[in-house]
């Protein structure tokens, strides 16, 4: 529920409320479209967010307060230009300082909320933990399984010309 | 009471939302879509998929949609329950068009409030801490490519399928000769993240590394050594199957061959093999000198050449040297002992 004009109450998974300026929450293309398409009657409803519980939702919000005064995507932000550094603000760093989980449940909700910047932050905080490292390095830090049988890994080691291009 | 998955299958519709990112896939039959709000982008995607369009959304999120029929998804079976790590206790939504609209919209209230299984409103268990990245959802793991340089991309795609596919889809073929920059001016090339995946032993630029220090310093008199050396020097060393090294000789004296390579660092390589190949071998202790070989392109520019020293020296050099060290000591003897 709505306690001010300008703010809006947000509902986590689990249950807890959380109230947030309207322009912070319109970082979220999701919630913006959302408040768009109701007009003025979402100011006085709580807004439930299904897939995120308390403690990522107020970490998004978290970063969202921090950034509420930067410029808004360019709608065609898909472009090469944003994809070619890896760097990182320094807030958004110290920000995306958490354990793995957090990082994923932040980059995943992120992507639900549709908040593209802070997408692109958990991305590259991710690029960078596996930059330098070898594909068991990889596996170990991020618990991935291998799945290839030793036949399938020799058929890649075939299939690639390994020193044939460049 | 019966199960209504085996009842209809044709019904089932693994709303598999968030560990998916909210793509909702259709089951086998295109009567049934998914829905989560039932707003006009998903009526249209219901057309769509009527008329044989089947296209993944990204349900609730208006832009990034990502093709479930692209070839990088159909490749690796992405959309199996055992890889997107449904909980057990989830059960997929069912929901037909034919049903009356009172019906879809309760479903779709309750699918609404119902939290989706992958988030952490439980404590974290083995069955969810086991997979973080290759249980993301395809288009963040396409999302964390994009941010990836091609060697980077080879090492992450060499982990699982999932990502061998992703990665083949936006690289091809990896080369040897990616590298990856990391802090300050070092870097690594992809053979030497690889060298233990390729399973064929350590690389061989740990070769005998003092001997070659000195050697270097006498080669960097100026000449150069032209590429047609290698290649015969690459011959003696064909025993060294399976060192992918060796492959890397054999690419680098093509790519320069008869010329003084521009690629100092590549070539330096080329010519540690040529001149040493009889010394092609690893030792643990010498782990540390990886580094001064990586670097050997800018230990070259710090000496002020611009191009490829020649370092080799040539047999005759070598004998007459010696002979003419023997013949002075044994004229000095002769002196001393009164002759």
């Amino acid at each position: 529920m709505a306690t001010e004009s300008n703010k809006i109450t947000l509902v986590s998974n689990d249950g807890a409320e959380v109230v947030v300026d309207r322009n912070v929450a319109e970082r979220s293309m999701l919630i913006k479209n959302m408040m768009e398409d109701l007009g003025e009657a979402a100011m006085t409803q709580s807004v439930p967010i299904p897939n995120v519980n308390e403690s990522v939702l107020k970490k998004v919000i978290e970063w969202c307060e921090h950034h509420k005064n930067d410029p808004p995507a360019a709608a065609d932000d898909d472009s090469d230009s944003r994809k070619k550094t890896t760097d990182i603000e320094e807030w958004d760093q110290k920000f995306m300082q958490v354990d793995q989980e957090m990082l994923f449940e932040i980059i995943l909700a992120s992507n639900y909320l549709d908040i593209k910047p802070l997408l692109d932050v958990g991305c590259k905080t991710v690029a960078n933990m596996i930059k330098g490292k070898s594909p068991e390095e990889i596996r170990k830090t991020f618990n991935i399984t291998n799945d290839f049988t030793p036949e399938e890994e020799e058929q890649i080691r075939r299939e690639n010309e390994w020193a044939e291009d460049r | 009471m019966e199960d209504p998955y085996m009842e209809h299958p044709h019904l089932v519709l693994h709303r598999v939302s968030y560990e998916l990112g909210n793509v909702c896939h259709t089951g086998a039959d295109s009567s049934t879509m998914s829905i989560m709000g039932g707003n006009r982008a998903e009526r249209e995607k219901k057309k769509r998929e009527r008329q044989g369009q089947h296209h993944g959304t990204r349900a609730w999120v208006s832009s990034g949609c990502v093709s479930l029929s692209h070839p990088v998804f159909q490749q690796a079976n992405f959309f199996t329950e055992q890889e997107i790590l449904i909980s057990p206790t989830y059960r997929p939504m069912i929901l037909s068009f034919e049903s009356p609209p009172g019906e879809i919209a309760l479903e779709l209230f309750k699918a609404h409030n119902t939290p989706c299984p992958s988030l952490s409103t439980q404590p974290p268990s083995p069955f969810r801490s086991i997979a973080l990245l290759d249980a993301a959802p395809n288009e963040i793991a396409l999302e964390i490519f994009k941010y990836l340089d091609p060697c980077t991309s080879t090492c992450l795609g060499l982990t699982c399928k999932k990502f061998y596919a992703i990665h083949t889809e936006i690289h091809g073929k990896a080369s040897m000769f990616y590298r990856v920059q990391l802090d300050g001016d070092k870097y690594l090339y992809l053979f030497e993240l690889l060298h233990g995946w390729m399973n064929t032993g350590k690389p061989c630029y740990d070769i005998c590394m003092p001997i070659w220090n000195k050697k270097i310093e006498k080669g960097l008199r100026g000449n150069t050594v032209l590429a047609h050396q290698c290649t015969e020097a690459y011959k003696k060393i064909l025993h060294f199957k399976g060192c992918w090294f060796c492959k890397m000789v054999a690419h680098g004296t093509r790519i320069c061959a008869g010329k003084p390579s521009p690629t100092i660092g590549l070539y330096a390589y080329d010519r540690l093999v040529c001149v040493y190949p009889g010394k092609l071998c690893y030792t643990p202790d010498k782990e540390h000198h990886r580094y001064e070989f990586a670097d050997v392109e800018a230990q070259l520019a710090r000496r002020g050449f611009s191009h490829v020293p020649d370092i080799h020296v040539s047999f005759f050099d070598a004998w007459f040297g010696l002979f003419i060290s023997c013949f002075t000591l044994w004229i000095i003897s002769l002196h001393f002992s009164g002759y």
